[in-house]
């Protein structure tokens, strides 16, 4: 048989973003793969520091473009907790329909990617095609569709109108019938199955010996939701399941996320049930000397870290951990010994968001190199 | 005499039309999808900046360089038989045979010649389903000539063999999605896992020459399926045929994901035994003729 090394990426399509994986082949069988990241390494948390609250609050939101709001809400309940600062009913029951509507949004346009990777385009033209009435509903809402930037510290930059209320419930009624008909579709379609059933196994000991989070860990049994473990915004208040699979392959990592949209449309039907009357209140600049806070939410891919330092009105040290950089190792060990049409399938299957979860740059092969922070941004000069 | 010439002249505008059918087939998976879609002549614009591209190439292996312009002329060649035999000779579906064979051929050897990892890739998985296919499309091919008592392909045009030889109707019209590369049987295409296939390595003419062919090849299946399974005796059937066979093809494309290599073999295999059967009963004389 051929042996020889297969590249996958940085430029391919089956990443929508720059990773290179090395995969060393025998045949149509992958032997070993070596995993690069770093091409889109951009600084961010460098970008954080030495700025002010209000000033850090626009840059952290576009860490990334798909889940914009979860990267503003993070950072928000962080500064919240560090000023202690209370809000009232309606701001948080706006951020959590903002917060499901960013996750209704941020699961299509995954799953439609998926059915992309397994040559399924006409389903990937129709998951977008509902995809576009949630960007529409952030248009309306936000005044943007992708960097929505709605939050303030405790309050929020507009408020939803009993228009804007109708408009959601009507994008939900319209779009629900026809997720239920394309889930029906992945879960009968007999070729989808063969691509997708035991593809990519993920037993739970693996999840948690690799530290998965969010949908990845749920589709391998571990009830993991900061939602319901570390509640914020209204979800103490809410009637919701989060939904825990044991099997763990890519098919139940699809179905799932398919259930999870089923799920945050109930959550965003109460929440506009809840609305009291009340205004949000005005916002003001923050006005913070010194603190120190930690604050989580989960976003459509799982935990979403972030710990802020203020030093003299100042941001001091700012660390985010996005959910991929916790999972994203786990692909060493799942692509061996698979076959090589199931890689991107496998890739696709974890959800990855590269941009937004490159940190640190290793750059040496077969030698470590240990730097302290200063050498490091002397020699990467940032 | 003025049909021969008419038969001429088709022969020689065959590119032209199978351009016009790429932009229908296009146009189909666009209208499948809820897309506008490109235009109908968007092959064209493409073929045309392709024609004008500089070509890049790294390799100066005489397989690679030439593999296109056999491709096409083998290609170009079954248009003698299909849909009007310019050469009239007795066993012509053998000749017929050997070209789809030498065709493919070609299309491994670029993939094969060329230096690229997904070239090569995509060649092996090509010459896997080769294998089988080829067999498939000649054991239906003559099962349709043996029952229709002649000894060429024109013998068929007198014939509706569809109601006939179900069984190799419905091979005939698989391994045309098989040859097509269209889902779920377009694993040696399959973006995602190897970008553009064997023609990752290749630009400008060549490129241009390996686009044409294609849709060649997507133009001759859409002839060759309603020749044996309608005949030729009626030109209404006949082009209702072709066009509901490229509906097909485009529906087929649009309603089915791609399957792994491995996968497409056993459904191949599958396909090869619905053909075999057909073929057995052919030979044993239980086929009723309408």
């Amino acid at each position: 048989m051929h042996d020889f090394v297969m590249p996958v990426g940085p430029q391919s399509p089956a990443l929508k973003e720059p990773m290179l994986l090395k995969l060393k082949l025998e045949g149509e069988e992958v032997r070993s793969v070596d995993m690069r990241l770093g091409y889109t390494h951009k600084g961010v948390e460098g970008l954080l520091e030495g700025k002010n609250v209000d000033q850090a609050m626009y840059v952290a939101s576009r860490i990334c473009g798909i889940c914009s709001i979860s990267h503003e809400r993070a950072f928000i309940r962080t500064v919240e907790d560090m000023m202690k600062k209370e809000v009232n009913e309606r701001v948080k029951l706006i951020r959590t329909i903002l917060f499901e509507l960013e996750r209704i949004s941020s699961h299509l346009l995954w799953a439609g990617f998926m059915m992309h990777e397994i040559g399924f385009d006409t389903l990937f033209q129709y998951l977008w095609r509902e995809r576009e009435g949630v960007l529409d509903l952030f248009e309306s809402i936000c005044g943007n569709r992708v960097h929505k930037n709605i939050c303030k510290i405790g309050s929020l930059r507009y408020d939803i109108a009993p228009v804007q209320e109708r408009e959601v419930l009507d994008c939900l009624d319209s779009m629900q019938e026809k997720l239920k008909d394309y889930e029906d579709e992945i879960k009968k379609n007999k070729v989808i199955k063969e691509r997708l059933k035991g593809v990519g196994k993920i037993s739970k000991k693996t999840a948690i010996e690799y530290g998965l989070i969010g949908p990845n860990a749920r589709a391998s049994g571990i009830d993991n939701d900061v939602r319901r473990i570390d509640p914020y915004d209204s979800y103490a208040d809410i009637n919701f399941k989060t939904i825990v699979i044991k099997k763990g392959d890519a098919m139940e990592r699809t179905l799932l996320r398919m259930r999870e949209v089923h799920e945050s449309m109930g959550i965003i039907r109460q929440c506009v049930e809840m609305l009291p009357s009340e205004k949000i209140p005005k916002f003001s600049l923050t006005n913070i000397k010194e603190g120190e806070a930690i604050g989580r939410v989960e976003a459509p891919r799982g935990e979403l870290f972030y710990f802020l330092k203020v030093e003299d009105g100042l941001i001091r040290r700012a660390k985010v951990r996005t959910p991929t950089f916790a999972f994203i190792k786990i692909l060493e060990k799942i692509l061996k010994g698979v076959k090589i049409g199931d890689v991107p399938v496998i890739v696709a299957s974890l959800d990855p968001c590269f941009s937004c979860m490159e940190r640190v740059l290793v750059a040496k092969e077969d030698r470590e190199e240990w730097m302290t922070e200063a050498e490091f941004r002397r020699k990467y000069s940032c | 005499m003025l049909s021969e010439i008419l038969r001429i002249v088709f022969f020689l505008t065959i590119p032209i039309i199978a351009i016009v059918f790429e932009g229908m087939h296009r146009k189909f998976m666009a209208m499948f999808q809820h897309r506008i879609g490109p235009p109908v002549v968007q092959p064209f614009y493409d073929l045309r900046k392709l024609w004008h591209k500089q070509t890049l190439e790294d390799n100066n292996d005489p397989f690679f360089k030439n593999a296109p312009f056999f491709y096409f002329l083998s290609t170009y060649a079954l248009f003698l038989i299909i849909p009007f035999s310019l050469l009239a000779f007795d066993y012509d579906f053998i000749f017929l045979i050997y070209l789809t064979i030498l065709s493919s051929g070609f299309y491994v050897l670029a993939g094969v010649s060329s230096d690229s990892p997904f070239s090569i890739t995509a060649a092996m998985r090509e010459m896997v389903l080769m294998v089988c296919y080829e067999v498939v499309l000649a054991v239906s091919v003559f099962s349709f000539v043996i029952v229709s008592g002649g000894l060429s392909l024109s013998s068929i045009s007198s014939h509706y063999l569809a109601f006939s030889l179900p069984l190799a109707s419905f091979a005939l019209i698989a391994v045309s999605v098989v040859e097509l590369k269209i889902t779920p049987f377009d694993t040696a295409e399959a973006e995602p896992e190897v970008l553009t296939s064997v023609e990752t390595e290749y630009s400008g003419r060549r490129l241009f020459f390996m686009e044409l062919t294609n849709y060649m090849r997507r133009l001759f299946y859409v002839l060759l399926v309603p020749l044996l399974l309608f005949g030729l005796r009626s030109p209404f059937l006949y082009v209702t045929g072709g066009f509901f066979t490229l509906i097909g093809l485009s529906l087929s494309q649009a309603s089915t994901p791609r399957y792994r290599v491995d996968q497409a073999f056993k459904s191949l295999f599958f396909i090869m035994i619905i053909a075999l059967i057909e073929f057995i009963r052919v030979l044993s004389g239980l086929v009723w003729v309408f």
